[in-house]
């Protein structure tokens, strides 16, 4: 293996595919332009090789900032991830039905039990109904620019926190851990798709980053 | 010299002239300096890649002695944010000037 294939396996580390292939062409790219400019000084070749590998500088500095502008490997696979469940949605009628009309029936329900002073599962259903609503209809709603979707994105954490408000009233901050902890998975993929948001030109951005 | 920071603002000085490729943008900010900007050619794509996710620069395939390049030129907000950073640069710089002057 040569001295430029290992920059690059320590310069992609942690990239996803398609990052470290646009890492390694453009590397590849640079050696070859600083090599034939060391040639034409009148470098040997093994100095030009040298002198072209010691411009690069140091490849774990170079992957620490191209994991800050690339996707990593992680991020892809959370991309890859919510486009399947995108499609897995809006392909089935029936589960799309059904993610539009559970919200609904949920809130239908917590009037009733309201109406019947079942206080608890109301308020249950409230928060259960909101939170399906929230997370489960935007692939319904126009939200394809960048105003709607953090118009969107506020009002998900507004529910998010108000839910949790309105299931533990006073004791609120035991409940933030409990979600916190219990909705770890969905907090995880928020924090990544913020991650994305940066590193993907909006042109790029696939629908489901606007949510 | 340590140009940390600064380095999209000279790649964004560079690209106003003309569009270019990495390397070559690599060398026009070590001539323009007469080699006192050194910096590892590494981490310049990095900053490039930054600075075309902003929308500041975009990139496109070209030819060069029958080699493909990736070129870079600088869009209508780059050129705007090179505008700001020229700005502040030269208040920081006389700011800077002032203090040392007197000491």
């Amino acid at each position: 293996m040569t001295t430029l294939d290992n920059w690059l396996n320590q310069a992609v580390r942690g990239l996803s595919k398609d990052s470290a292939e646009i890492v390694r062409r453009e590397i590849h790219e640079h050696y070859d332009a600083a090599r034939e400019a060391a040639l034409n000084g009148g470098s040997g070749p093994d100095q030009a090789n040298l002198m072209a590998m010691k411009a690069l500088g140091d490849p774990h500095v170079a992957n620490r900032q191209y994991r800050k502008v690339l996707l990593t490997s992680s991020e892809a696979s959370v991309l890859r991830q919510s486009n399947a469940e995108s499609r897995m949605i809006c392909a089935n009628s029936w589960v799309r039905w059904m993610m539009l009309s559970t919200p609904g029936t949920l809130l239908l329900c917590s009037v009733i039990f309201l109406a019947m002073h079942q206080y608890n599962v109301s308020r249950g259903m409230l928060v259960f109904g909101a939170l399906m609503a929230i997370f489960f209809m935007p692939p319904f709603l126009p939200i394809y620019t960048i105003s709607r979707g953090r118009i969107y994105r506020v009002i998900k954490s507004i529910v998010l926190i108000g839910g949790v408000l309105v299931l533990f009233g006073w004791d609120s901050r035991i409940g933030l851990w409990l979600a916190s902890c219990s909705f770890f998975p969905i907090f995880f993929n928020e924090w990544k798709r913020m991650m994305i948001r940066r590193k993907l030109p909006i042109a790029q951005w696939p629908r489901q980053l606007y949510l | 010299m340590n140009l940390k920071g600064t380095l999209p603002t000279l790649i964004l000085e560079v690209l106003a002239q003309e569009p270019s490729h990495g390397y070559r943008i690599a060398q026009k900010i070590k001539q323009s300096s007469d080699g006192l900007l050194d910096f590892k050619e590494g981490t310049l794509y990095p900053a490039l890649h930054k600075l075309e996710n902003e929308g500041s620069v975009e990139s496109y395939e070209g030819i060069e002695n029958g080699r493909a390049r990736r070129y870079y030129r600088i869009t209508p907000t780059g050129r705007k944010a090179l505008n700001d950073d020229r700005a502040e640069w030269q208040q920081l710089s006389r700011a800077v000037s002032m203090i040392l002057g007197e000491a």
